[in-house]
């Protein structure tokens, strides 16, 4: 019992140390940006008494906003690469593998590049619909290439395969992408390569109030299958064995990380290596692959992870800011390398 | 026998060696270089990357590397179409003028040859939907001049039969591997980087660099001195004013708004038309990449806002709501310099803007000070509804 | 007299079937081919009963666990377990009939033993799968059974392949259902770990009374442990029976032949067929004797119990008498004698003198 003993209070030891992490972190995004606002200030703008109006509206319009972002962000994208690892039995697998990404990149570019001609179309989408085109346009093109990998799935029924497929339909909207950008003007293309670098500052409170619910609706749902992804930890057939429908789980899963990975790349653009790297970092530190310890866990991590690279983002005491992706790329990538040479092969990574 | 015959390849290789298609004029002494018999040397007051030289029997110019203090980034030797050209073997082009086919990449290189009434000699344009002028688009819709497509990828088949004279193109730190192709195929580039002049003043001035190459230096003398007497004559009605309103430009994009620093014309064009321009102080070699808080901090009280990308106060609400702290967004002070746009989007901004600083002068200050020139109607600005 | 009702509460096996099959024909249908593998099974598995499914390499025996379990599509007829039609189970149901227990390698990452365990009673739990009661006794009940109570807290990738296949069994404990089928449950072990899980098997089926279906290469234990083999043929049909019904008749020699190998019946186990160098008299039933007749054999000579033969030996007071012709060597052990043998070229070149 000992050994049990250990392990339970470990998670919760770490899952404390975690909330701890959070809880100081988002204090600590408020806190700092490009614009000096002292603690004390802090307090009395939180009680109504600030000394500045903008700083008022920095700290309610700005910081607040951008530091939910950064949580539900780093939740989400992380418990997607989890759920995709689980499914694809791939260490490596992310929401970018299933081409999720890449199709919400090819809604964005569509959206963005859109005032070129090339189909006869003279509307610029991005002055006409303005940010909620955005998502609207992702979310469609995530959807789209899921919808295809579904297509293609139900034919293969091999997880393998399926991995492949995905990885087909995101070269292919990585093409499209690329041609869309070469038919189009550079002011635009400029655009679209400001929204590949990934930020979390664009998101204002009327945008939270449509990702807010559709995150945490999808990481619920996402913990209400922790079950069956245990079980497909065992394979797909032991599954079946102790009564998972496999496929339907399979098209399930696929839907809730499309949804999350979707609506958080509309809304931040792709976010690099968080989904890939996350999983890794929550199971080395819980040092289990069980999936009710395993996404609170990653949840937990994620959050940590966004929010840090958020403040490091900020460059504080700069007025300017860094682009997210190199940050989370400085994190994401040294992490796999680490587990892949700690584990010495890629099997004993997952 | 055999003797002999290596003989004869070895004197034809020698012979194809020495061989210069430039000898074939060498009969020719006629040296004329100017259309007037008088030889006129312009003068370049404002543009720091670019000079020009005129002497007797050819042009010498020289485009400075703005990346690179010191540096030069390209030269050219102009000599008269008909003569021998100048043994000058370092300069990177040697031009005969005047130059009668043009191919303009972008939107201000239109506005150049309209300034010295050259727009007919344009044969290709990068994309019709850089263009604004009238002229030029019917000729573009009818298939007379050609569409060679964007900076990033002109089609160099369309280019080498076009073979025009010139291939304006803008100006970069590095030159594409394309661009050596062309060369190769003896097509002279012409590398503008007016864009990278620190003012309105200095990125006219280029006038005089595309007059060389008609040999109408004195006409763009004279189309430049009579923009920049306007500009000056602008300038003095704002440079006693006391009460500078303050102004924000541009607009945000994920979190990082793009503003003009120290060195940008923008920057200098914001106080020269009497306003105040909080970052006029910043230096930057581009734009200084702001945070949007840093921004609001300290122009939400700004009384201006000028250039932001947006048709409708609506539109700009919708990109981001954020926009609508912003007292000039309250107050409803936004303008847009998309005035004159074709049905296609280009936006004559850009192209006959850069050429005439003085309007654009102009309509800034009638929009920061509507009393100082009560006669002046915006041409390229207007106010979002 | 014997006591009937007594008989029943004592061992009330055999007497409901937990899985049949009416007209079971299975086999792989592409669009051009049909390719029936076995046709037309009617075949029983009763509780309490351990059922081994043995045959050569390719003759279906995957293809029929894949189709009892309901992984794989017949071909035609129906499968019953518990009297429920396989074709008409929802997955939840299914988990409570039949669990499995699979030959391929799973690799799980971090999880303990209780943890994978704890998955047997998946069809039994809530969305959350919070463990109640029962299913903590059920977990601890089927831990015990393999003996792996002490292990419950071990991570499964740090155990032997044979503690895993066992935590792969508790699972399917854990499972409870009436019907547990194993595809190859030794493949990859050991000999001891081959032994302990078909003892296992074995007795869970008695104490449990569920019905234990199983594929084996293993011929031996197969024999020793099943109550009922069923017998694949590439041939002919399935063939079932106890082991001894079939070894009698004859089935498993038909089944298996082959020149390398001859199916000993009265041992129950196969022999390597040696080409025959000649003949050796041996006397004695005593265990020496029986391991030098099996050493003699092995290396190529036919051990007759002919006292008058010219090449005799005896075993006795701790040494091997070799008796050739009149000469008498004394071994110390087998290998000197089986040495002497091969280097007295004399005593085989004239076997008829």
């Amino acid at each position: 019992m000992t050994v049990d003993k250990r392990r339970i209070l470990r998670h919760w030891l770490i899952t404390f140390i975690g909330v701890g992490s959070i809880i100081s972190l988002f204090i600590l995004d408020l806190s700092l940006g490009s614009v000096k606002i002292s603690v004390d200030e802090l307090l009395n703008i939180v009680s109504g008494k600030a000394s500045k109006k903008s700083w008022e509206y920095i700290f309610f319009n700005f910081r607040l906003p951008k530091a939910i972002t950064a949580i539900l962000t780093g939740a989400g994208i992380s418990v997607a690469g989890l759920q995709m690892q689980t499914l694809f039995k791939n260490p490596l697998a992310g929401p970018s593998v299933l081409g999720i990404s890449h199709g919400a990149s090819l809604g964005v570019a569509i959206f963005v590049l859109s005032s070129t001609t090339i189909f006869g179309i003279t509307t610029n989408f991005q002055e006409t619909m303005g940010s909620w085109g955005l998502v609207l346009f992702a979310v469609s093109g995530s959807f789209l290439v899921l919808l295809s990998v579904l297509f293609a799935s139900a034919r293969l029924s091999d997880s393998v395969t399926v991995l492949i497929v995905g990885l087909m339909f995101g070269f292919i909207t990585g093409a499209v992408v690329n041609i869309l950008q070469f038919f189009s003007d550079p002011e635009l293309i400029q655009n679209f390569l400001v929204w590949t670098f990934g930020s979390l500052a664009g998101v204002a409170w009327s945008q939270l109030q449509v990702m807010g619910p559709i995150i945490t609706l999808t990481l619920l749902l996402s913990l209400m299958y922790s079950k069956q992804m245990n079980a497909l930890l065992l394979g797909e057939n032991y599954a079946t064995g102790v009564g998972v429908n496999v496929s339907q789980t399979r098209v399930r899963l696929i839907l809730i990380t499309s949804v999350m990975a979707g609506t958080i790349t509309a809304f931040t653009g792709p976010i690099a290596f968080i989904g890939v790297a996350v999983p890794h970092l929550a199971r080395l530190l819980f040092r289990t692959s069980n999936h009710k310890v395993l996404i609170p866990g990653t949840m937990i991590c994620g959050m940590v992870i966004m929010l840090i690279c958020d403040i490091v983002s900020q460059v504080p005491g700069s007025q300017t800011t860094l682009p997210l992706n190199s940050i989370t790329a400085l994190f994401g990538a040294p992490v796999i390398l680490a587990i892949i040479i700690k584990r010495k092969k890629m099997k004993g990574a997952f | 026998m055999k003797s002999n015959w290596i003989g004869v390849v070895i004197l034809g290789l020698l012979l194809t060696a020495c061989y210069n298609p430039q000898d074939r004029s060498e009969d020719s002494t006629a040296y004329v270089l100017a259309e007037t018999s008088t030889l006129f040397k312009p003068e370049i007051k404002y543009a720091k990357h670019l000079s020009v030289e005129v002497h007797e029997d050819f042009k010498f110019i020289i485009i400075k590397n703005p990346w690179e203090l010191g540096d030069t980034l390209v030269s050219y030797v102009l000599y008269p179409k008909g003569t021998k050209a100048p043994p000058i073997e370092w300069a990177e082009f040697l031009i005969p003028i005047p130059i009668d086919e043009v191919v303009t990449t972008s939107s201000p290189h239109i506005g150049l040859l309209g300034s010295i009434e050259e727009l007919d000699k344009i044969t290709g344009v990068a994309d019709d939907k850089y263009v604004y002028n009238s002229y030029i688009y019917e000729k573009v819709s009818n298939g007379k001049v050609s569409q060679v497509g964007s900076l990033k990828n002109s089609n160099l088949e369309i280019l080498l039969d076009l073979s025009p004279d010139l291939v304006m193109k803008t100006g970069y730190d590095n030159v594409r591997n394309e661009d050596e192709r062309l060369i190769e195929a003896g097509v002279p580039i012409s590398y503008n980087v007016e864009w990278m002049e620190t003012n309105m003043l200095a990125r006219a001035e280029w006038i005089k660099y595309i007059g060389a190459f008609f040999n109408k230096d004195e006409k763009a003398d004279s189309v430049f001195k009579s923009v920049e007497k306007e500009y000056l004559q602008a300038l003095s009605v704002t440079s006693n004013i006391e009460d500078r309103p303050s102004i924000m430009t541009g607009n945000n994009f994920k979190g990082t708004w793009y503003m003009p620093s120290s060195e940008s014309y923008l920057t200098k064009l914001i106080q020269d038309a009497g306003g105040e321009y909080y970052f006029k102080n910043e230096k930057s070699t581009g734009s200084l990449p702001l945070s949007f808080e840093v921004v609001l901090d300290n122009l939400m009280e700004a009384d201006y806002w000028i250039g932001p990308r947006a048709k409708s106060l609506k539109e700009l609400e919708m990109m981001d709501e954020r926009y609508t702290l912003f007292k000039a967004f309250k107050q409803g002070n936004v303008y847009t310099f998309n005035k004159r746009m074709s049905e296609n989007g280009g936006n004559d901004y850009w192209e006959s803007g850069m050429t005439r600083p003085d309007l654009i002068l102009k309509d800034v200050i009638k929009i920061f000070h509507p009393e100082l020139l009560p006669n002046h109607q915006l041409h390229y600005y207007k106010k979002l509804q | 007299m014997v006591d009937l009702a007594m008989m029943n509460k004592e061992a009330p096996h055999f007497t409901t079937p937990i899985l049949y099959t009416s007209g079971l024909t299975i086999g792989y249908k592409t669009k051009r081919s049909v390719l029936e593998l076995e046709k037309n099974l009617n075949i029983k598995i009763h509780n309490g009963e351990l059922v081994c499914l043995i045959g050569p390499n390719g003759c279906g025996k995957s293809t029929l666990m894949r189709t009892i379990a309901g992984l794989q599509k017949p071909l035609n007829g129906d499968t019953f377990i518990s009297k429920v039609d396989l074709k008409k189970i929802k997955p939840h149901q299914y988990a409570r009939l039949l669990s499995l227990v699979l030959t391929e390698r799973i690799n799980v990452g971090a999880m303990t033993v209780m943890e994978i365990v704890s998955i047997g009673r998946y069809p039994y739990t809530n969305y959350f799968a919070k463990l109640q009661a029962n299913d903590h006794k059920m977990i601890e009940k089927s831990l015990d059974s393999v003996h792996l109570n002490d292990y419950k807290h071990r991570l499964f990738t740090e155990l032997s392949d044979g503690e895993k296949q066992r935590v792969l069994i508790a699972k399917a404990l854990a499972q409870d259902t009436p019907l547990i089928m194993l595809d190859e449950p030794t493949a990859h072990l050991d000999l001891p770990s081959r032994v302990e899980i078909m003892n296992i098997l074995k007795r869970l089926a008695k104490e449990t009374n569920k019905a234990i279906f199983l594929s084996t290469h293993e011929l031996d234990l197969a024999l020793q442990t099943a109550d009922t083999i069923w017998l694949m043929n590439r041939e002919e049909n399935m063939k079932s029976g106890t082991p001894e019904d079939l070894v009698l008749s004859g089935m498993f020699e038909q089944v298996f032949k082959s020149n390398a190998f001859q199916f000993d019946k009265l041992s129950g186990s196969f022999k390597v067929v040696h080409p025959i160098k000649g003949k050796v008299s041996l006397f004695g039933n005593d265990l020496h004797s029986i391991w030098t007749r099996r050493a003699l054999e092995r290396d190529g000579y036919q051990v007759v119990d002919d006292p008058n033969f010219f090449i005799k030996v005896y075993y006795g007071n701790n040494l091997w008498k070799l008796n050739i012709h009149d000469r008498t060597i004394h071994c110390q052990d087998i290998g000197q004698l089986l040495y002497v043998l091969r280097n007295n070229k004399l005593a085989f070149s004239d076997p008829g003198k």
